[in-house]
């Protein structure tokens, strides 16, 4: 492994003098990020190595990418030095090749050795991306084949090892994924993508042997055959007709060793009964579907999802956004503001009913409506997540533009959160934004909004009431600066308190001076922040607080 | 077009009809049998906290492991982090800036209840702390090492100035030719009524069991020589025990680690205080 790495390390190095004597094309990204850390007790920035005694750490990423002789080569270096992405309440060190390919083109044979990031369909059976801020980096360390049959049908085969950070998991996935497009004739509007794709996960020795010692302990009653072996089925197809697009896509799962986090079962050797993560044996399916309309000055979009036991991971064992082979589409509207996006909704993979609708509207080039909802439930209709959006946008000239409109909400965050006896959280939140462009290269912003939290015995759900507040100042088309707080105004039942137990009204400001020139921006910022949820595309995890200085440089070239 | 289609649509499904030889589960009822000779003991250190609702179910996992390996296995609950902040009811505190670093030393838990085995790092996990899932496997596999050192413990109590007092021996079986060896005793205490948050809300009688209360060595442990095969080592300890500790329930844990980036534990063991 070693020899490979310093062997790629040595094509990488010379890659530029290729580069330049046989017209071959360097290309690359650059991303840092760097922390220093103010410990602040009241918030619960604390008791971290990070915050006790290490104060500055970094993560940067540098991908090379570069193509000749009919090949593309790829590398990235990864870099975390007392970096708390990993796990926020941890500090990890490591430094290496985080993933490399080589992809060649033969006739109609298109191959890749090396880390996949690759899905099928949208990725209910199989996804392997990369979302560094969560982390997630579950690239298929192995091979692929996609084989041109003709230029409307392909064919996909790809086998490997779910990537470990710079290590890889044992588990073998391998899967296959037929894709098409059909037009009837030529004139016709009416267009079919239909694909079909497979998944087939083999566990590992030592996964399954820790797997068994656990069933050593489980009662006739929930005790059941571990299985080496899931198989994962999906098909699904695009139908366009004018101006409508309807996605259709369903997926089956074969039984498969997973996790009840809501497990009950008795232990033999002690006869007592053991509430909390289960193993057990369930097939799965999910049936998505996505219709949307458009045309000038309206669009419409509908969704809607059923999942049952579709948890699919490399090994049982794995947990949170560890060793994820799949992707849940969320359905979730996904928010920008600061309090809206505040109570994101995790994909529940082991049981959930949603719908979700989005409707624009323009009436003319000056204003925009945009409503939007989710409803999301459990299989047994317990709530999970609503949520209404109204928004509306007036621009009546190109130097002025507001945006203004209601976020209300409900989040079962005992659900969510693993918190029990929490009540529902419902949030009702009027929200603002004004953007006046001064001149060409100059312009400002106001962003506010008010988030007003429901009551339970006289106390505010979670944290309790908000208030934010931003103003942006773009003074060149190279030089912003932000600058915000968020208040946590009328303070709720997990709001920070003093040593007399008064909950506390804090401030969490934020300061941020932008400057980007050409391809690279670079950031620094003073920032207090409040603990949270932070989601991506329906992953979720826990952001404990933060308070620290954070910097960020990002180029390509 | 079509039968391609239907070809790999029957060649994917025709993996179903392979059947798996299904692995063996272990039925056996009783607890191995306690030897005369030291065996390989496993620790098994458990992250926890009163407000931690899903941790009684990880204790109830590790009261499994405890009446199936017996002896064997040292289990160890270290109230610490963000869930383990008492309750205005309870009588106990158990976390304390010891604790934390304690913790801190191995890593510190995304999720609880989470645990380290032998604060060894297995093949396909992600760290040196691992979920309730893996517990069983891990404590399988380790308990299959070569003992390399045994840990001896002569315990005292003396009633008059409440002190516990311990001897720690070492008799090295192989060569642990380390630099970063570390000895730590501890004293952990069972059968402590106090509250715990549970699904069903705070528990109020909850019994909590193996818990640390005192550190006879520091949190980081007491550095020991590179051992050499034969070679033994003694080592005294003295704890004034707090108030609220009942020395009827205390049991002495001691175990020797590495403490680089590496903190294998090559043997743990405990003995009551008072027996």
């Amino acid at each position: 492994m070693k020899r490979t790495l310093t062997l790629l390390l040595l094509i990488c190095a010379t890659l530029p003098v290729f580069a330049q004597n046989n017209g071959g094309r360097l290309s690359g990204k650059l991303q840092l990020n760097a922390n220093v850390f103010l410990r602040d007790s009241l918030i619960g920035a604390f008791g971290t190595p990070q915050f006790d005694h290490q104060f500055f750490g970094t993560e940067s990423w540098l991908n090379l990418n570069y193509n000749n002789w009919g090949f593309d080569f790829g590398i990235r270096f990864d870099f975390f030095q007392n970096s708390n992405l990993r796990n926020p309440r941890d500090s990890y060190s490591a430094e290496g090749i985080g993933m490399w390919y080589v992809r060649k083109q033969v006739d109609k044979l298109d191959f890749t050795v090396g880390y996949l990031y690759d899905q099928i369909g949208s990725g209910i059976i199989f996804r392997a991306y990369e979302e560094r801020g969560l982390p997630i980096d579950n690239a298929l360390f192995g091979l692929r084949g996609i084989w041109t049959i003709n230029e409307d049908w392909n064919v996909k085969v790809m086998s490997g090892k779910q990537k470990q950070f710079f290590d890889s998991y044992e588990s073998l996935i391998s899967g296959a994924n037929i894709e098409g497009f059909i037009m009837p004739n030529e004139e016709s509007s009416l267009t079919l993508a239909p694909g079909f794709g497979f998944v087939n996960r083999t566990l590992d020795d030592n996964s399954m042997n820790a797997l068994v010692a656990s069933l050593g302990d489980y009662t006739e009653e929930d005790l059941f055959t571990p299985t080496y072996n899931t198989y994962a089925f999906t098909a699904y197809n695009t139908l366009s007709l004018g101006s409508f697009n309807w996605y259709v896509e369903g997926a089956y799962k074969t039984a498969d060793n997973i996790v009840d986090l809501e497990g009950e079962r008795v232990s033999k050797f002690t006869g007592d009964t053991i509430r909390g993560p289960q193993f057990v044996s369930e097939d799965g399916s999910v049936l998505y579907t996505s219709l949307s309309y458009s045309k000038k000055g309206l669009g419409i979009s509908l969704e809607g999802k059923r999942t049952e036991n579709f948890s699919f991971r490399t090994r049982p064992q794995e947990s949170l956004n560890n060793g994820l082979v799949n992707f849940l589409p969320p359905m979730a509207r996904t928010h920008t503001y600061r309090l809206l996006a505040r109570y994101a909704p995790a994909t529940q993979d082991k049981g959930e009913l949603a719908i979700k609708g989005d409707i624009r509207y323009a009436p003319s080039k000056k204003m925009l409506f945009n409503v939007s909802y989710s409803h999301v439930v459990t299989l047994d209709n317990a709530p999970l997540y609503d949520e209404m959006y109204f928004e509306y946008s007036y621009k009546p000239k190109r130097s002025f533009k507001l945006t203004t409109g209601l976020h209300m909400q409900k989040y079962n965050q005992e659900v969510f959160e693993f918190k029990p006896g929490v009540p529902i959280v419902e949030t009702f939140t009027p929200f603002v934004d004004v953007f006046y462009k001064l001149n060409k290269k100059q312009s400002v912003r106001f962003e506010g909004q008010y988030m007003r939290t429901g009551a339970k015995d006289g106390v505010r759900h979670d944290y309790g009431n908000w208030i934010y507040g931003g103003m942006e100042f773009n003074f060149s088309n190279k030089l912003s600066l932000s600058v915000t707080d968020m208040y946590n105004s009328d303070p709720g039942k997990n709001s920070p308190e003093n040593v007399n137990g008064e909950k506390l009204d804090v401030h969490y400001p934020r300061i941020d001076v932008f400057y980007t020139t050409g391809p690279t921006r670079m950031s620094i910022g003073y920032v207090k922040q409040v603990q949270g949820i932070v989601c991506s595309g329906g992953v979720c995890r826990l952001e404990p607080a933060f308070s620290g200085v954070k910097a960020g440089l990002t180029t390509s070239f | 077009m079509k039968i391609k289609f239907l070809i790999l649509f029957a060649i994917s499904f025709s993996f179903l009809s392979c059947e798996e030889i299904a692995p063996v589960i272990t039925m056996n009822m009783d607890p191995i049998d306690p030897v005369e000779d030291q065996q390989k003991n496993v620790l098994i250190e458990e992250y926890t906290g009163v407000k931690c609702v899903q941790c009684p179910g990880g204790a109830a996992i590790i009261k499994a492991l405890k009446q199936q390996y017996g002896k064997r296995l040292v289990p160890v609950a270290i109230h610490a982090g963000d869930f383990a902040s008492p309750f205005p009811e309870s009588n106990y505190v158990f976390i304390s800036n010891d604790n934390n670093a304690f913790m801190g030393f191995v890593g510190s838990p995304l999720f609880y209840p989470a645990a380290s085995v032998d604060r060894f790092l297995f093949d396909g996990q992600n760290g040196l702390i691992q979920g309730s899932g893996d517990w069983a496997g891990s404590i399988a596999q380790r308990l299959d090492e070569e003992l390399k050192v045994e840990v001896s413990l002569s315990n005292s109590y003396d009633s008059a100035s409440n002190t516990a007092e311990v001897s720690v021996s070492l008799n090295a079986l192989s060569s642990l030719d380390y630099q970063d060896l570390i000895l730590n005793v501890l004293l952990v205490e069972n059968d402590i009524v106090d509250p715990q948050l549970t699904e069903d809300g705070t528990d109020f009688e909850y019994v909590h069991e193996h818990v640390l209360r005192g550190f006879f060595t520091p949190t980081t442990g007491d550095p020991v020589d590179a051992l050499t095969i034969g070679s033994s080592l003694t080592r005294d300890y003295s704890l004034v025990l707090a108030d609220d500790m009942n020395p009827d329930n205390i049991e002495i844990v001691a175990f020797l680690s590495r403490s680089g980036a590496e903190k294998e534990v090559f043997q743990a063991n405990y003995k009551a205080l008072v027996e």
